[in-house]
């Protein structure tokens, strides 16, 4: 009983653990030709799904293949279940036999996971014949030159072909019983071809007709520009060549410098069939595939982009190939096609698109033509059309869903409003004349002189006001002329009273006041004495002097005989005050 | 004879009430007869009766307005523009005015321009336009019997002093201010000459020839300044600053 349940709960342990433990994960990997000659070379790309910045894998040995690390990067993608990030860690595996070989699989740790990678199956040829390929035999051309001690071939895969239609082109340096260095990269002649640049030179060896050479092998694709019989090369190579040896009396080693060309390569250059060529066809030539992605599918709103990404994958001329055809549609926006990415086995165009109205029902379809030389045919590739349902814009639908709406208040909906100018104005208002402003009207920057002349006026005023208060001196003086006017009128009422004796008082204290005020002296005692006092050094006029003098010696003896003075009299001394008052008002 | 003399004088000034009354009379029976036009859909009569008002030398904001509304609805979006901002120049607080040449505003083609740097000048120029000149004549007018009407209560209150006086500081500061804005909008108007482009499309050249290179181009409605004028040719500024000759026809002084 116990044993069986001892074997029941490590049956379980074994079933559950590994998946609830160990959570491995799937590696990818990839290379771009699964069949290469041992000139050539693969990029490995080993790629971590999910996983950011995963730092380099430790590369094990690979059977066959020597490896360089060449870069890593981080990647973003799309799936169904959203944005998916990954490292993508990219190798070149250099063959170093021919012969059938494994690649992986792999099993790396990062980011506290497991990765495991699946097996990729390799076929490495010999040599640099294509012809040949896998078969490690000598081609013609090569046992022809057996006997020489160095020699360049150019290799081509095809004699035959059509026009944009690329194939590979190897220049193969052999050499025996010499020592060649300073290898330069070959140059080809190629008129009416178009040959991309050759890759880093591979170097092997290969027994022809019993000797062994030394091969280096630079690798490169060209494609013809025009039909025709056209002529490949001559490819040139130069070289240093080292003859003798370290022990050689003349002193070791000999370099001399080596210039070898290759034979011309006829190669026939067929255009293209004109018979059941597509319409949409735009000059691809290979066997490719087609894939077309939408994002985002089925629903959108107005105005929302969807990206089209169409991938042309496979052999052939991808340098040549222009986007994939999509038929025009009135409720949809085209943008321009770019390329997102380009590489040596795929292409990807990306088209934006932007419904322009809820009538957009669909994307129309996408058809890619192509050439493939090997059938000699046609080939159209036709995707989609992808149905699509448009809504209005998001934000009235966000808002329905942020939102919710408050009981007993109205759920507010954007009402549509015309947009129009405003009615004209039913009354003309005020009419002035064209250019006339307010600024420029000197009747109305003249009332502004008023107020500045009243405050003025107000501020005289008040300061005399305040004069007059404060300062004794000057009210006395400022008055003392008026004051005595009115004197002279009560002394004039008393003289046609013929009233002497007051009369005289009276005119007297007038006189005497006045020059009282005038000189801010106390009246009473001012006296005839005051013309030597204080007129005199004043510089009045000497008559003027006298007549002041004589003014109040002449009251004097009155005031205390009036009767003798007649009315005559009273004039005269009348006359003289007047006289006096009038001359001194501006002393 | 005083009698009689005074009676001539009566005479004489009772006649110009009336000549000036009867010529009034006639602006406003035309005003009327343009907006009757102008109700019965008849646009381009309307506007024609509204510029035979402004032709006899007198004009009204509401006046402006309305011509505006008449080359609005004849599609002739540059003059439309032109008459609101001449009418801004005058009621720039109105609402309607406001809110149509806003629309007409919208339906503007703007050339690419460098959206920093009109962004400022926009500023400014709605500011500037927000103040007319009597408005602001008025305004200092207003400040200055204020700050005489202070001054004289100094005289008499003048343990008020401090008082008055921060006060009668601040008015010369607004005064100062205020006078600022007339002067720069009396040479906005007396000098700069802004013009608006009244032809569906003219081309600003570097030269002022009819083969000259062309500069940048202009879409009616656009607001530019008009520096100086030789012949045919007056050279312009766009409100990104960029300077071109344009011919005389294609603009309109505000």
């Amino acid at each position: 009983m116990i044993n069986k349940f001892i074997i029941i709960t490590l049956v379980l342990i074994c079933a559950f653990c590994p998946k609830a433990l160990a959570a491995d994960k799937r590696l990818e990997l990839s290379i771009d030709n699964k069949e290469i000659s041992l000139s050539g070379s693969i990029r490995l790309d080993i790629i971590f799904p999910g996983l950011e910045n995963a730092p380099e894998p430790k590369l094990p040995e690979i059977d066959g293949f020597k490896a360089n690390y060449l870069r890593s990067y981080n990647m973003a993608s799309k799936t169904e279940s959203g944005m998916v990030r990954s490292t993508r860690h990219t190798y070149v595996l250099m063959p170093q036999e021919t012969g059938l070989f494994q690649v992986g699989p792999f099993e790396f740790s990062a980011g506290g996971d497991r990765y495991i990678s699946e097996t990729l199956i390799v076929r490495v040829g010999s040599g640099i014949g294509l012809k040949d390929k896998g078969s490690g035999t000598a081609s013609k051309e090569e046992e022809f030159y057996a006997k020489d001690n160095a020699f360049l071939l150019i290799a081509t895969g095809k004699n035959r072909v059509y026009v944009n239609e690329t194939f590979p082109v190897i220049a193969g340096l052999y050499y025996k019983d010499i020592h060649i260095t300073d290898i330069e990269y070959p140059t080809v002649k190629h008129g009416g071809f178009s040959i991309s640049e050759f890759l880093t030179p591979q170097a092997s060896r290969k027994k022809i007709k019993g000797y062994d050479f030394r091969v280096v092998a630079f690798r490169s694709k060209a494609f013809a520009t025009k039909p025709g019989e056209l002529k490949l090369g001559p490819a040139t190579i130069m070289c240093k060549m080292q003859t003798g040896s370290s022990s050689s009396l003349s002193g070791g080693f000999k370099t001399t410098s080596l210039q070898l060309d290759s034979t011309l390569k006829n190669i026939e250059v067929l255009p293209l069939p004109a018979l059941r060529k597509p319409d949409n066809f735009s000059g691809a030539i290979g066997d490719f595939k087609f894939d077309v992605t939408v994002e985002p599918k089925g629903y959108v709103d107005v105005g929302d982009a969807i990206t089209i990404s169409m991938q042309v994958s496979g052999e052939g001329n991808l340098d040549i190939i222009s986007e994939p055809y999509i038929e025009e549609s009135a409720e949809l926006t085209l943008y321009d096609v770019s390329i997102k990415e380009e590489a040596e086995t795929h292409k990807i165009f990306e088209q934006v698109v932007v419904p322009k109205s809820t009538k957009a029902k669909q994307i129309p379809k996408i058809t890619f033509s192509y050439f493939n030389p090997k059938k000699e045919e046609y080939f159209t590739i036709t995707r989609g059309p992808y149905p699509i349902e448009v809504f209005e814009t998001k934000k009235s639908q966000k808002a329905k869903i942020v939102e919710e709406p408050v009981k007993g208040v109205a759920e507010y909906k954007r009402e549509p409003i015309g947009k129009d100018i405003i009615y004209i104005k039913d009354n003309p208002g005020r009419f002035q004349e064209q250019g006339v402003y307010l600024y420029k009207d000197k009747q109305f920057l003249f009332m502004h002189t008023f107020p500045l002349i009243f405050y003025l006026s107000t501020l005289v005023l008040y300061k005399r006001h305040e004069k007059l208060k404060n300062d004794i001196r000057y009210a006395r003086y400022k008055f003392a002329y008026k004051k005595a006017k009115r004197g002279l009128k009560e002394a004039y009422s008393l003289l046609t009273e013929n009233n002497a004796e007051e009369f005289y008082g009276c005119l007297f204290a007038i006189v005497q006041e006045y020059f009282g005020d005038k000189f801010n002296l106390p009246p009473g005692g001012i006296t005839a004495d005051i013309v030597d006092r204080i007129l005199k050094p004043r510089g009045v006029d000497i008559e003027l002097l006298g007549k002041t003098r004589s003014f109040f010696n002449d009251c004097d003896i009155a005031r205390f005989t009036p009767a003798h003075y007649e009315k005559k009299n009273m004039l005269n001394i009348f006359g003289e005050a007047e006289e006096i008052v009038t001359c001194f008002k501006n002393i | 004879m005083k009698i009689l003399r005074l009676l001539g004088i009566i005479l004489v000034v009772v006649s110009i009430c009336h000549k000036l009354h009867a010529a009034e009379d006639s602006r406003f029976v035309d005003f009327e007869e343009a907006s009757r036009l102008y109700s019965d859909s008849l646009f381009e009569k309307a506007a024609e009766r509204y510029e035979s008002i402004l032709k006899s030398g007198d004009k009204s904001a509401n006046l402006y307005y309305n011509l505006g509304n008449a080359y609005f609805k004849l599609g002739s979006l540059g003059k439309a523009i032109l008459n609101y901002e001449r009418a801004k120049r005058l009621m720039p607080y109105d609402a309607s005015l406001r809110s149509n040449l806003e629309y007409a505003y919208s339906l503007v083609e703007e050339p690419p321009m460098e959206k920093s740097r009109i962004w400022l000048r926009r500023r400014v120029r709605n500011f500037l336009d927000s103040f007319t000149i009597d408005g602001l004549t008025k305004l200092l007018s207003l400040i200055y019997l204020i700050a005489l009407g202070l001054l004289a209560l100094l005289i008499f209150k003048s343990q008020l002093r401090r008082l008055l006086m921060n006060s009668i500081f601040a008015l010369i500061v607004v005064f100062m201010f205020t006078l600022t804005l007339l002067c720069i909008n009396v040479y906005r108007t007396e000098t700069l000459q802004s013009a608006v482009i009244i032809t569906r499309e003219a081309n600003a050249r570097f030269e002022p020839i009819e083969g000259g290179t062309v500069h940048y181009k202009l879409y009616e409605g656009l607001m530019v300044e008009v520096l100086k004028t030789r012949g045919q040719w007056s050279q312009i500024r766009r409100e990104d600053g960029k300077i071109g000759w344009l011919q005389a026809s294609s603009y309109e002084i505000i």
